[in-house]
């Protein structure tokens, strides 16, 4: 960041200094054609020039103070009773929540997904039941689906998985705005923006880019990071897994022992069945390592998924990756409005929401 | 001018809290307005005097705002607690939340076992064959009619968990952030001509999760029970009822069959399921988060500070 405010600086001064020649220059050919429309328009144009300078020495002082003031120093400002939880300054808050944000979305995906493919495979799982003495010569018998059931448990895991996964792309979406944003966006917007806006019919556009810097420049990584200064390790709010165990959390990111083999499935029939649901061995096999069974307790245990704390992570992945950077770019959005009357003109960037 | 000082600064001492962080967030705005001011005076420069003129008095716009808040808050914490058990209006909506995402786990475990029974006896088939020919039936086939309403109702059931679990999010949000780090951040931005439509939400924004959220939470879930123990609604479904095809027979005859269950469920407990899966699971959060929304765009307009909210509508 602080080689972009460099550069920004060294851009904005050259272009201020061109226009300033240009005005200079119409200035003093009106003058010598004694045209008293273009002084008077020089002389404006010069005012509107030293407001731009202005408002893009004061973004450039605030840029610089944001990279300076340390969010952990913020957060205990703020927080009572909590270790110094985040680090980094103001821009690096934002960056590190939406990183989180995506981290944390894309567990919960994993963790649906580890569901849907274990139901996936127990699915398939068929048995047949001897019937009469003619099943002897194979002739008779029952066909009997022990897990036909869990086709419902994909529906529902299905709409929480689609949930999951939006709010996963919706913050990478809203990541790479801001590392745009941080990698120069101001570089560009800032020295267009004050040429432009001494120019005649660009002021409209030169003013756009000036309230698109600061707005989102300043206030868009601000509200991120004020969400970011909420999360305390100890007892946390907005990523936690919860009720989820840290054993289960790792056994449900770990695809590697989903599998059911033929030796599995051949046990598994063993398990007293006469007619109907008992052949809960297959799916202990599946979920044992989720309940952190020991091998010597497989017979015993009856292990289960975890759906239910699965679809409860999905919607507050569904809160961290969506609404909250939508309440970031709203904020921006309004910002833009305010910093545009600012420089004497109306913007309107309502309809950039439509975008969600 | 020393004991003004003094005093000045004695003040956020009086206060706790968030109190203390809303009035430095202030005391901030109006030192760096100061700093403006006197450079403005220093350079002569009349347009920067009347700007931060202006500034200064939406900074006594803001205080006068946070003056009433403290007020406001105060008397509002005082009425919660007196409302019980002591609890705060928030801890209670966090309560009822959480009372709501057991109900529905329990019906959720409800109609998993239906599912289960139904999908295992549907899926049950018997085949005999000799010399090439033979005969393969399904008779309880029957009862996977009751899958498509039973699947639906378990997709509902997973919206409503994820729904019930970010409003709880945003409720503890509200409860230990709003007014902690939401409304100090809010009026240090508002403070500022350019951050003002930023500023202004995020106060309007702290006040609706603290305030308004919750209250619409415990009305509207207090409104939904009484309804509940008046009419006596219930919402359990009897598995016992579902038999089990056995050897021999198609349906055993002590138990249902396929449509006199089809007519338990849809005779004897609609007006139930109904009311469990679209207005306690469904419409009240949607309620709810309506509400919240509606105040966030008016607080923000009476703020002074208009702002399109209709893209979180949308995603509400």
């Amino acid at each position: 960041m602080g080689g972009v405010i460099a550069d920004v600086l060294a851009v904005s001064g050259i272009t201020a200094v061109v226009t300033a020649l240009i005005i200079g220059l119409i200035y003093m050919i009106g003058t010598a054609l004694s045209e008293p429309r273009v002084t008077l328009w020089s002389k404006t144009e010069i005012v509107q020039l030293m407001i731009s300078i202005a408002s893009a020495f004061f973004l450039i002082i605030l840029i610089q103070s944001f990279c300076s003031i340390d969010a952990g120093s913020v957060s205990s400002l703020f927080m009572e009773e909590t270790e110094a939880s985040v680090s980094g300054n103001l821009f690096d808050g934002a960056e590190m929540y939406l990183t989180k944000t995506a981290v944390y979305t894309h567990d919960v995906m994993v963790m649906n997904r580890f569901h849907m493919m274990a139901y996936n495979i127990l699915s398939t799982r068929s048995r047949w039941e001897c019937e009469g003495l003619d099943c002897l010569f194979g002739a008779s018998g029952i066909t009997l689906a022990p897990y036909a059931w869990t086709s419902v448990w994909s529906t529902t895991l299905n709409v929480a998985n689609s949930s999951a996964m939006f709010a996963y792309m919706a913050s990478l979406n809203y990541l790479i705005v801001l590392k745009y944003i941080n990698s120069g966006m101001v570089l560009f917007f800032l020295p267009v923006g004050i040429f432009f806006r001494a120019l005649p019919f660009l002021r409209n556009i030169g003013s756009v880019f000036i309230a698109l810097a600061v707005a989102f420049m300043i206030v868009y990584p601000l509200v991120l990071t004020t969400f970011y200064l909420m999360e305390d390790p100890n007892n946390p709010v907005l990523f936690s897994y919860d009720p989820l165990k840290p054993k289960e959390i790792s056994a449900l990111k770990d695809e590697k022992h989903l599998r059911l083999t033929f030796r599995d499935a051949f046990a598994s029939a063993w398990d007293y069945a006469y007619f109907g649901a008992k052949d809960e061995f297959a799916q202990d096999y599946v979920f044992d390592e989720v309940n952190d069974v020991e091998w010597y307790d497989i017979l015993a245990s009856e292990s289960e998924g975890r759906e239910m704390e699965v679809m409860v992570l999905a919607g507050r992945a569904f809160l961290v990756g969506v609404f909250i950077p939508t309440v970031a770019l709203i904020a921006a959005i309004a910002s833009v409005s305010y910093v545009g009357r600012m420089l004497g003109q109306e913007i309107d960037l309502s309809r950039l929401t439509q975008v969600i | 001018m020393k004991k003004l000082i003094l005093i000045l600064m004695l003040i956020p001492l009086c206060f706790a809290g968030w109190q203390a962080t809303s009035g430095i967030a202030i005391l901030a705005s109006f030192m760096v307005l100061l700093l403006v001011y006197m450079i403005a005076f220093g350079f002569n420069l009349d347009q920067l005097k009347v700007f931060t003129q202006d500034e200064f008095y939406q900074l006594i716009v803001t205080a006068v705002i946070l003056a009433s808040l403290v007020g406001i808050e105060s008397t509002f914490v005082t009425i919660s607690t007196s409302l019980g058990d002591g609890k705060t209006i928030q801890e209670r909506a966090i309560d009822d939340v959480g009372e709501l995402q057991k109900n529905i786990e329990e019906a959720y475990e409800n109609v998993l076992a239906v599912t289960k029974k139904a999908s295992i006896q549907s899926a049950k088939s018997s085949y005999c064959n000799f010399l090439s020919t033979g005969i393969f039936i399904s008779p309880c086939s029957a009862y996977s009619q009751l899958l498509p309403p039973v699947s639906m109702a378990a997709q509902l059931l997973s919206v409503s968990i994820a729904e019930s679990a970010s409003l709880q999010i945003l409720l503890e949000i509200g409860n230990r952030f709003g007014f902690n780090i939401l409304l100090p951040v809010g009026l240090f931005m508002r403070a500022f001509r350019f951050s003002r439509g930023g500023g202004g939400f995020l106060m309007a924004l702290g006040i609706v999760l603290y305030f308004v959220l919750p209250l619409s939470t415990v009305f509207t879930y207090d409104l939904i029970t009484e309804y509940k123990n008046d009419e006596g609604i219930d919402f359990t479904i009897e598995t016992s009822e579902l038999g089990e095809c056995e050897e021999g027979k198609v349906i055993d005859e002590n138990y249902k069959e396929p449509q006199d269950f089809a007519g338990y469920f849809f005779e004897e407990k609609l007006e139930e399921y109904v009311f469990f899966f679209l207005i306690e699971c469904t419409l009240f959060v949607v309620i709810v988060l309506l509400i919240s929304i509606t105040a966030l765009r008016w607080i923000t307009s009476a703020g002074g500070a208009e702002v399109d909210v209709s893209a979180l509508a949308k995603i509400a």
